[in-house]
């Protein structure tokens, strides 16, 4: 497959393009890094948010990462780091469209843009869209990648969705409750 | 419904139900002792389903920390002066 089939893939095809990525993931890994970068980037751009809330961001976005990658090898799943940073890349396509879109939004209407008529509501479910496909597109791709039947797929999913909420919840309350 | 995925089911249903009032302290009883057993018993037999009872073991417990966070946090912001 082509770079370009790839992406187009990722929405017509995600199955195929899976499996693809499990054979052949070092063809596709820069890809999938440059794609998360300026997704994670590109948004915080579009919103001008300030250092310590990007930080607390990237932090968040790791541990959600960490356990995703993690919880799979429970279920008796087999991967390397790198297949699995090139299906996490990957899967943050339709991230990188919002951010993108978002950017384009802030470029016409200035630094408030999601205070405009309409657009904050088109950017949110735009948004939801992007969560859903990218949820489809991890548990196809762990179920890929880690060679785990499609039940496993989900469950290790939907527990590290849930494992990682736990953690960055339970951090949260203890650094409120730290003397500072 | 095999037990690892019993063990499973235990610890997402606590997540899910952690802010219903006494079914959350029942479950955080139950949900880490069941995960426990089910975990101790695959882990004896050297299953490879181990994994999954061991999930379900963290999701309780993590449903425990949760709930103990949640009630420091309601005593300090009682404690607190605005």
């Amino acid at each position: 497959m082509k770079q370009r089939e790839v992406l187009t893939g990722l929405f017509l095809q995600p199955i195929q393009v899976m499996e693809e990525v499990a054979r052949l993931y070092r063809k596709y890994v820069a890809l999938a890094v440059v794609i998360w970068l300026i997704s994670e980037f590109a948004g915080s751009y579009a919103f001008q948010e300030p250092f310590r809330t990007v930080f607390r961001g990237l932090i968040a976005m790791l541990i959600f990462t960490f356990w995703i990658y993690k919880v799979p090898f429970w279920f008796g799943g087999k991967t390397r780091l790198k297949n699995f940073i090139t299906l996490y890349g990957l899967a943050r396509l339709p991230f990188l469209l919002v951010s993108l879109l978002s950017v384009i939004f802030f470029i016409v209407y200035g630094e408030n843009w999601y205070m405009q008529k309409g657009i904050f509501m088109l950017s949110l479910v735009l948004f939801f869209i992007s969560l859903i496909w990218n949820a489809v597109l991890l548990v196809l791709g762990i179920r890929a990648v880690y060679r785990l039947d499609l039940k496993d797929s989900i469950l290790s999913y939907v527990s590290a969705i849930i494992l990682a909420s736990f953690t960055i919840g339970i951090f949260y309350g203890i650094v409120l409750l730290l003397p500072w | 419904m095999q037990s690892h995925y019993k063990a499973l089911s235990a610890g997402i249903l606590s997540a899910g139900l952690v802010w219903v009032p006494f079914v959350n302290y029942a479950l955080a009883v139950a949900a880490p002792l069941y995960a426990w057993k089910v975990y101790t018993q695959l882990k004896k037999r050297d299953s490879t389903k181990k994994g999954i009872a061991f999930t379900g073991l963290l999701l309780a417990l993590g449903q425990v920390a949760l709930l103990v966070v949640g009630f420091l946090l309601q005593r300090a912001a009682k404690e607190m002066v605005f």
